[in-house]
């Protein structure tokens, strides 16, 4: 363990030695900075998709061990599935719809703090990742690097369930699980709000 | 004739940071490596090796072969056993590791200008030996010391990012095939 910190520091000074000889304006950097920030904005900028994700942290915090780290590992592979539905041109009616009703259900599902087995709770999330998935998917081929676009809102979306996940965690105390409750009505509310522009 | 060029050098240091498909494998591999901690010494002297052979490959053969197609499948692969978190035999590390330092080595080359010199070339692949190594150690050594913390939990969701985003391109990569 010692052994292995002291061979990261080396490595950490080499890099931070070698990083400002490199010129940030190089016209490839730009363009790769470019599609990462387009695509981590891209989940980020939608309301509707942050509620989503911030109640998905917030339901794992509630259902604790192991659902807290395997929702936000389900819901990024199937998104991917939905994803690819959207790359392929695969139509999913009712997209909005969908996306709507993961804030109305997921946050409804906080602020009654209902805890189904995880199986079921992993389907839940699992189905609305399809929706998600498809509105990033059919925007994937416009973007001009896919792959870095992708890793952008993919770093995106997790930080969300991070942020949720943080924020879940006030329910150590008290006090803490009633504001975190409160949140997911909110999320619900915001939901129910995109819901009826949806319909 | 300078013997070493710093600004080719430093191009080739660049080189698997500006290619995505690049770094997601080197990460993938990195943190599997480091996720299952064992002989990393000899893995990382067997990719210097295959990385090498990979370039002295490609200026005698030539391939039509999608490398980067490959390269997202291999990164993939080992997103995907980095989240599954299984206790693999070295035999498969070890195979990962060879063919990853081998197509990354084939997939690598500087841009053709004409009238280049033999040893610009060669400042831009030592730039781009050196980042690839660093890279993978570092990723290996983060990887090796989040293991332990957690459950290794941060690993297994990095691994599921990554093979988020590889089935993504893979998919459009084969719609427009």
């Amino acid at each position: 363990m010692q052994m292995i910190k002291k061979h990261l520091t080396a490595l950490l000074l080499i890099t931070i030695i070698i990083l400002p000889s490199l010129t940030f304006a190089h016209s490839d950097i730009a363009s790769l900075q470019g599609g990462f920030s387009s695509g981590f904005m891209h989940p980020i900028l939608g309301l509707d998709h942050v509620v989503a994700m911030v109640a998905v942290g917030l339901w794992g915090v509630f259902l604790g061990r192991p659902a807290i780290w395997i929702l936000p590992i389900i819901f990024p592979l199937v998104m991917a599935f939905g994803g690819a539905l959207g790359v392929v041109g695969v139509p999913i009616s009712g997209i909005e719809i969908g996306i709507a009703l993961s804030g109305v259900l997921l946050g409804l599902a906080v602020a009654f703090a209902f805890t189904p087995p995880l199986w079921v709770a992993a389907i839940i999330v699992g189905a609305f990742a399809i929706f998600h998935g498809h509105a990033h998917g059919t925007e994937l081929p416009n973007a001009t690097g896919p792959l870095i676009y992708s890793l952008g809102f993919v770093t995106g979306t997790g930080l969300l369930h991070l942020l949720g996940i943080t924020f879940g965690e006030l329910t150590r105390w008290p006090w803490g699980s009633k504001v975190v409750r409160i949140g997911g009505a909110t999320i619900a509310c915001i939901g129910a709000a995109f819901l009826l522009q949806a319909l | 004739m300078d013997f070493f060029s710093s600004t080719w050098f430093m191009q080739g240091v660049w080189h698997p940071l500006q290619t995505p498909a690049h770094l997601i494998l080197v990460v993938a591999l990195g943190v599997l490596i480091g996720q299952h901690g064992q002989r990393l010494r000899v893995i990382l002297l067997v990719f210097a090796i295959l990385l090498t052979m990979g370039f002295v490959i490609k200026q005698m053969v030539t391939f039509n072969l999608n490398k980067e197609l490959i390269i997202v499948v291999l990164a993939l692969i080992s997103s995907v056993l980095i989240i599954l978190r299984l206790t693999l035999p070295s035999t498969i590390i070890f195979l990962l590791t060879l063919l990853s330092g081998i197509l990354l080595g084939l997939d690598s080359s500087p841009i053709f200008i004409p009238g280049m010199g033999e040893s610009s070339r060669n400042n831009w692949l030592l730039g781009t030996s050196v980042s690839f190594y660093l890279s993978l150690t570092l990723m290996m050594l983060i990887s090796t010391l989040l293991n332990k913390y957690w459950n290794g939990i941060i690993l297994r969701v990095l691994g599921s990012w990554i093979a988020t985003s590889a089935i993504f391109v893979l998919t459009l990569m084969l719609v427009k095939h």
